[in-house]
């Protein structure tokens, strides 16, 4: 059973937490220049914020498919979704998607990848991270 | 309590950890070292998602796409600590820092890497720290921060001292 191991909002909506995998990914993905300092500000984490939204999340992020339930072979993993940025850093990096995983009102951010290659790897990763987050197997890096 | 069921095969647990076993085999046979092996099968015992990449190892060719599952393996399996308390809470990082950590990472890391070099490279380095070798080379030429169980693992293969293998970015 998934239990909530950070103290979770009451109301407010949800609480995004960065965790170590989301972090470490971040690093990896700048030093790379996948997305350049402006898009952050004012493309990823705007879009990132709109989760406080969830369930109700606004109709910007269904464009472009900017939100999707995580899926392997077609079939949903639990708790699971993917957000994604077409275009980034002057149309360098085509895609950048980030693995969400939400349980009990708090949405943990996951790692951010642009290989479109390694779908299915991520996606099996995503799930393992899924698992460890809903037995508070992770590390925290704060709230967004 | 393990909780085997990869996601598109039927069978027992006993048969899927029978199937993880076999694949344990095999990882050997192609040379990964056996403390990574034994790892990753502690975490794929735990977490079906872990199961599912040994799996998905499995009915990768050798190659690029094969050594990206090696790389994910040793990273979910180094989170593996059944006596952490859950969660660890780690201090904030500002978005206006990453750069200059990013940068200050790599520096290090170039760094270490040249010492590396020139005690006999990564290949050996591999060897003798049973790090597979992807994992090493992704380790070099990323800018995520070094893990402290690494760190420790190169210097004791290379005989390097604490101080050679202090960074401020360590996770």
């Amino acid at each position: 059973m998934p239990i909530c191991y950070i103290e979770c909002r009451g109301e407010g909506g949800l609480e995004i937490v960065i965790t170590e995998w989301a972090l470490q990914s971040y690093l990896d993905l700048l030093a790379a220049h996948a997305f350049t300092k402006e898009e952050y500000r004012t493309r990823i984490r705007p879009m990132v914020m709109m989760l406080k939204q969830w369930p109700n999340l606004p109709t910007e992020l269904e464009r472009d498919k900017a939100w999707s339930p995580a899926t392997i072979d077609g079939r949903q993993l639990a708790n699971c979704y993917k957000m994604k940025w077409h275009n980034l850093n002057d149309r360098k990096t085509k895609q950048m998607r980030l693995g969400v995983v939400i349980l009990e009102e708090v949405a943990y951010l996951c790692r951010a990848y642009t290989n479109k290659d390694t779908e299915h790897l991520e996606m099996l990763r995503l799930k393992a991270h899924a698992e460890k987050i809903g037995k508070g197997k992770f590390e925290w890096r704060g709230l967004l | 309590m393990s909780r085997l069921a990869h996601q598109s095969d039927g069978g027992s647990k006993s048969e899927k950890e029978v199937r993880l076993y076999r694949i344990a085999a095999k990882m050997m046979d192609e040379g990964l070292s056996a403390e990574f092996v034994s790892r990753v099968m502690r975490s794929a015992l735990e977490y079906e998602g872990v199961a599912d990449m040994v799996v998905l190892w499995s009915e990768t060719p050798t190659g690029e796409q094969r050594d990206e599952i090696v790389i994910a393996l040793d990273e979910e399996a180094e989170d593996f600590d059944p006596k952490k308390d859950p969660p660890v809470r780690k201090p904030k990082i500002n978005f206006v820092e990453l750069d200059a950590i990013a940068e200050d990472v790599m520096g290090f890391k170039n760094a270490l890497r040249d010492k590396v070099d020139a005690w006999g490279g990564v290949v050996k380095l591999a060897r003798a720290t049973g790090i597979p070798q992807p994992s090493l080379s992704r380790f070099f030429n990323s800018a995520s921060m070094p893990r402290r169980t690494t760190l420790y693992k190169i210097a004791l293969a290379m005989d390097l001292s604490e101080t050679e293998i202090a960074t401020r970015w360590k996770r």
